[in-house]
C-alpha cells in the first residue's frame, strides 16, 4: 500500500500502467514454469517481453520513432499521417520495466521459481525505495527478503541512516547546487565561452553522479533501515582507470542487467565470430543503453561513444598493460583516471545537450574559445569548489584500504562519528538547495 | 532474540534522543550566530534588503530584480521629482519577493511613488528561489505570511534556526570583511555597472506564455499599493533585444491599467533610444551610461504624467 501511495503521488492514474506490467509478467512467469515444452516456454517469454516492452515503447519511444519516420517521409515528400502522442512519461517506467523483465527471464532460465503470491510479486516490482530510479533489482536478491521476518537491527538501522544522510548531502549540497551553474550555462550556451562551458561540463559530471548516486544511497539506506538489503548501484566511478571499469562502477544494477540479459547472450550467440562477437555485442549493448537513457539521438550518441571507448579498451588491453609497466604505477593510474573522467565528461555533453546542434556548439567552444569564467552567483562556484573536494577525499579514503582507518563514518571513536553526522546535517541545512529539484534519473 | 531486539531498540532510541538533542542545541546556537552576523551587516545586498524592510523612509521606492538596482539612478529621480529615493531590487527576485518586501515596508511607512520594474518574462517564469531571500525575515509577521503562503513545507523547515540562513554564509562573510569593496557598496540601493557589453546575443529573446497565477500576484500587488493612494508605475526597462510582435504581457498589463486609476505603464522594449552596446553591460543590464540616460527619460515621463 505504501508503495502504491508513493507511486500515485506523482500521476495517480499511471498506477494502471504499472499494474498492467505486473499482471503480464506475473502470469507469464507462472505459465513459463508450468509448461515443460521448451518452445511454449520461449513463446510465453517472448509474449511477456514484447508486451512489457510495448508499454515502454508507447510511453517512451513512440514519439521519437514517429518523429524520425515523419522526417524521413518529408525527404520523399510523403505526407506522413500519424501524429505524435505527446504523453507524459510515467515516472521510473524504464526501471520497473527492466526489473519486471529480469524476473520473467530468470524464471525462464530456471534460476528463479515463479512467485505465486500476487501481492509479493507486485511488491517486488514496486518496492517503493527503489521504484522510481532503481537499483534495478534481481528476483534472487529481493523476492525472498519479502518472506523473511525483519527484526529491529541496530547496526542495520544506523548504517541505513548513515547512507541516507550521505545521499542527502550529495543530492542537495552538491548536485542541486551544481545544477544552478550547469543549467544557466547549458541553457544559454551561445552566450558562454569555452572556459565556462568546460567548467559546466565538468560540473555536470559531478552533478549527475551526486544526483543519481545520492538517490541510490537514500533508496538503499531507507530499505536497510527496514531490514532489506538492495544491491549497490555505484562504486566510486570517477576513480575508474578505463571506460570499461567505469561501467562496472556506474549504475551497476543497469550495467549488470545489460551484461546478463543482452551482452552475454549476444556474445554466446555470435561466438563463432571471435573478437568481433564481443565488439558487436558491446556496440549493440551500448546503443540500447543509450536509448534506455532517453528517446533521442543525443542519448544514443552518448551510448555509442561509450561503446567505442569500451571497444578500444577491449582491443588495446594487452598494449596498455605493456605500456603501464614502462611508466611509474602512480603516474599511470592518475593519468588513466583523469583521461577516463575527461572522456566520460565529454560523452555527458551529449547526454545533457538537448540537440546535436547544442552538443557540437558546446564542444566547438570548449576546444576553440577561451575566455573569462562566467560567474552568475559567486555562491554556486564557491560551494562547488568547497564540496566537490569533500566528496573526492571521502571517496579516496573509501577507495584505499590503507586510509580506511581514517574513515569518519565508521571511525572507532563515537565522538568522531557523531561529529560527522552533526557536520553533515549542518552543511545540508546551511548550504543545501531546497527548491524541490527532481532527481535527474526520475525522467527515465 | 526478543531480548536482543528490545536492547537494540532501547539503544537506538537512547542514541536518537541524544543526537536529536545535540542537533537542536547546535541548531539554536549556529542559527543565533548567523542571525547576529546577518543583521549586523553594513554593506552588501543582504544588508540592502534588511535596510529596505526595516529602515527606508524614501518616498519613491523601486521594486524588482537586478535590473531594478542597476537601472535607476537615485540622484536623477530625486532631483527631477524632488523626493527621496530607494531601490529594493535584488538579483533573481520577482513579484513574490517584491510583494512581500513592500507589504512589510507598508506596515511602517507609506511611500508616495512605487516603481515596479518587471522582467521580460515576469508573468511567465515561476520564481524558483523566491522564498529563500525572505527566510531570514521570518520573525516579521508580514514576511512570514508570504513564506508560508507560497512555500508548502516552509513552515516546518523554518523550525530549524539554521535553515533560515541557508546559502548566506559567504555573503555574510564578504560583507563583514569587505570594508566597502566595489560591487557591495551602493547609493540608495543603486549599484552601477561600468563595463561595456562584450558579447552580442545571436538568438532572439524567447517570450513565453503567460501564467495566470503570476498575473494574479501582480494584480494583488498593484491593488495593495493603489488602494493606499500610492502612484504605481510599472516599467519594462530597456534590454539589448529587439522584439517582433506584441509582447504577451502588454495586453494583460493594459487590462490592469483600466482597473486602476493610480497606475501607469512604460514599456522600453524596442525603444530605439536604447540601441547599441555602448549603453549596456550585458544583454539585460544597462551600464552606468545607459542607466543615466534611462533614468533621465523615465524621470521626465513621471514628471510630465504627475
Amino acid at each position: 500500500m505504501a508503495s502504491c501511495f508513493f507511486y500515485m503521488f506523482f500521476v495517480p492514474v499511471y498506477i494502471f500502467i504499472l499494474l498492467a506490467t505486473i499482471l503480464i509478467d506475473y502470469f507469464a512467469a507462472i505459465y513459463i514454469s508450468k509448461t515443460e515444452d521448451k518452445k511454449r516456454k520461449k513463446r510465453y517469454l517472448v509474449i511477456s517481453v514484447i508486451s512489457t516492452c510495448l508499454v515502454l515503447f508507447v510511453f517512451k519511444y513512440f514519439d521519437f520513432f514517429n518523429n524520425n519516420f515523419k522526417a524521413l517521409a518529408g525527404f520523399v515528400h510523403w505526407n506522413y499521417p500519424i501524429p505524435a502522442l505527446k504523453i507524459i512519461l510515467p515516472i521510473g517506467l524504464s526501471f520497473h520495466t527492466f526489473q519486471s523483465l529480469s524476473y520473467v527471464i530468470e524464471v525462464y532460465r530456471g534460476n528463479q521459481k515463479p512467485e505465486h503470491h500476487f501481492g509479493i510479486y507486485a511488491l517486488y516490482v514496486m518496492f517503493y525505495p527503489q521504484l522510481v530510479a532503481g537499483p534495478i533489482e534481481r528476483p534472487q536478491n529481493l523476492l525472498h527478503q519479502f518472506y523473511e521476518v525483519h527484526h529491529f537491527d541496530y547496526d542495520n538501522v544506523v548504517s541505513g541512516l548513515q547512507q541516507m544522510l550521505w545521499g542527502f548531502f550529495k543530492k542537495v549540497v552538491i548536485a542541486d547546487r551544481l545544477s544552478m551553474y550547469v543549467n544557466t550555462v547549458y541553457n544559454n550556451y551561445e552566450y558562454h565561452n569555452g572556459t565556462s562551458l568546460f567548467v559546466a561540463a565538468v560540473f555536470f559530471s559531478f552533478q549527475i553522479y551526486c544526483d543519481f548516486s545520492g538517490y541510490s544511497d537514500i533508496a538503499i539506506g531507507s530499505a536497510r533501515v527496514m531490514g532489506f538489503e538492495l544491491m549497490a548501484n555505484f562504486n566510486r566511478p570517477y576513480f575508474s582507470k578505463s571506460v570499461a571499469e567505469f561501467w562496472r562502477r556506474w549504475h551497476i544494477s543497469l550495467s549488470s542487467w545489460f551484461n546478463d540479459y543482452l551482452f552475454t547472450p549476444l556474445v554466446l550467440t555470435f561466438r563463432e565470430w571471435g573478437k568481433f562477437a564481443v565488439v558487436f555485442a558491446i556496440m549493440a549493448t551500448f546503443f540500447i543503453s543509450g536509448l534506455w537513457h532517453g528517446a533521442g539521438w543525443t542519448f544514443i550518441t552518448f551510448g555509442v561513444l561509450n561503446g567505442i571507448a569500451f571497444v578500444y579498451d577491449f582491443l588495446t588491453k594487452k598494449i596498455r598493460k605493456t605500456l603501464s609497466k614502462a611508466i611509474p604505477v602512480v603516474l599511470y593510474k592518475c593519468t588513466s583516471i583523469v583521461f577516463t573522467f575527461l572522456f566520460i565528461t565529454f560523452s555527458f555533453i551529449f547526454f545533457k545537450a538537448g540537440s546535436f546542434h547544442q552538443a557540437f556548439g558546446i564542444i566547438d567552444k570548449i576546444l576553440f574559445q577561451r575566455g573569462k569564467l562566467f560567474v552568475a552567483d559567486q555562491r554556486d562556484l564557491r560551494y562547488a569548489y568547497c564540496f566537490i573536494p569533500v566528496l573526492l577525499v571521502t571517496e579516496f579514503v573509501q577507495e584505499n584500504k590503507f586510509f580506511n582507518k581514517f574513515s569518519l563514518y565508521n571511525n572507532k571513536y563515537a565522538i568522531i562519528r557523531h561529529l560527522t553526522y552533526y557536520s553533515l546535517v549542518i552543511i545540508i541545512l546551511l548550504f543545501g538547495v531546497f527548491d524541490q529539484n527532481q532527481f535527474i534519473y526520475f525522467q527515465f | 532474540m526478543q531480548d536482543r531486539k528490545n536492547n537494540d531498540l532501547k539503544k537506538f532510541l537512547k542514541k536518537s534522543v541524544q543526537v536529536l538533542l545535540t542537533l537542536v542545541i547546535l541548531d539554536l546556537l549556529i542559527g543565533g550566530i548567523f542571525k547576529h552576523f546577518y543583521f549586523t551587516q553594513k554593506t552588501g545586498y543582504l544588508y540592502r534588503t534588511t535596510f529596505a524592510i526595516d529602515s527606508t523612509k524614501a518616498n519613491l521606492l523601486v521594486l524588482g530584480s537586478s535590473r531594478a538596482y542597476r537601472h535607476y539612478v537615485p540622484a536623477i529621480f530625486e532631483n527631477k521629482l524632488h523626493t527621496t529615493f530607494y531601490t529594493c531590487g535584488r538579483d533573481h527576485c520577482g513579484l513574490i519577493y517584491n510583494a512581500a518586501i513592500i507589504s512589510a515596508i507598508l506596515k511602517r511607512v507609506i511611500p508616495k511613488y512605487v516603481i515596479i520594474d518587471i522582467n521580460l518574462n515576469e508573468l511567465s517564469d515561476n520564481e524558483q528561489d523566491a522564498l529563500l531571500p525572505l527566510l531570514p525575515y521570518r520573525d516579521n509577521p508580514v514576511i512570514y505570511r508570504y513564506i508560508t503562503y507560497y512555500g508548502k513545507f516552509e513552515k516546518y523547515k523554518l523550525i530549524s534556526g539554521m535553515y533560515a540562513y541557508n546559502s548566506t554564509f559567504n555573503t555574510i562573510l564578504s560583507a563583514h570583511l569587505s570594508h566597502g569593496e566595489l560591487g557591495l557598496t551602493d547609493d540608495k540601493g543603486y549599484v552601477k555597472l561600468i563595463n561595456r557589453m562584450a558579447f552580442h546575443p545571436k538568438n532572439a529573446f524567447n517570450k513565453k506564455k503567460i501564467i495566470y497565477s503570476r498575473v494574479k500576484i501582480l494584480d494583488d500587488l498593484v491593488n495593495n499599493l493603489t488602494q493606499r493612494h500610492i502612484l504605481v508605475t510599472l516599467v519594462i526597462s530597456p534590454s539589448y533585444y529587439t522584439f517582433t510582435g506584441e509582447d504577451p504581457m502588454v495586453p494583460v498589463i493594459k487590462e490592469l491599467l483600466h482597473k486602476n486609476k493610480n497606475f501607469r505603464f512604460f514599456n522600453y522594449e524596442n525603444d530605439t533610444a536604447f540601441n547599441g552596446p555602448a549603453l549596456f553591460s550585458s544583454d539585460l543590464h544597462l551600464n552606468e551610461i545607459g542607466a543615466n540616460k534611462f533614468s533621465e527619460d523615465l524621470a521626465n515621463k513621471l514628471v510630465t504624467n504627475n
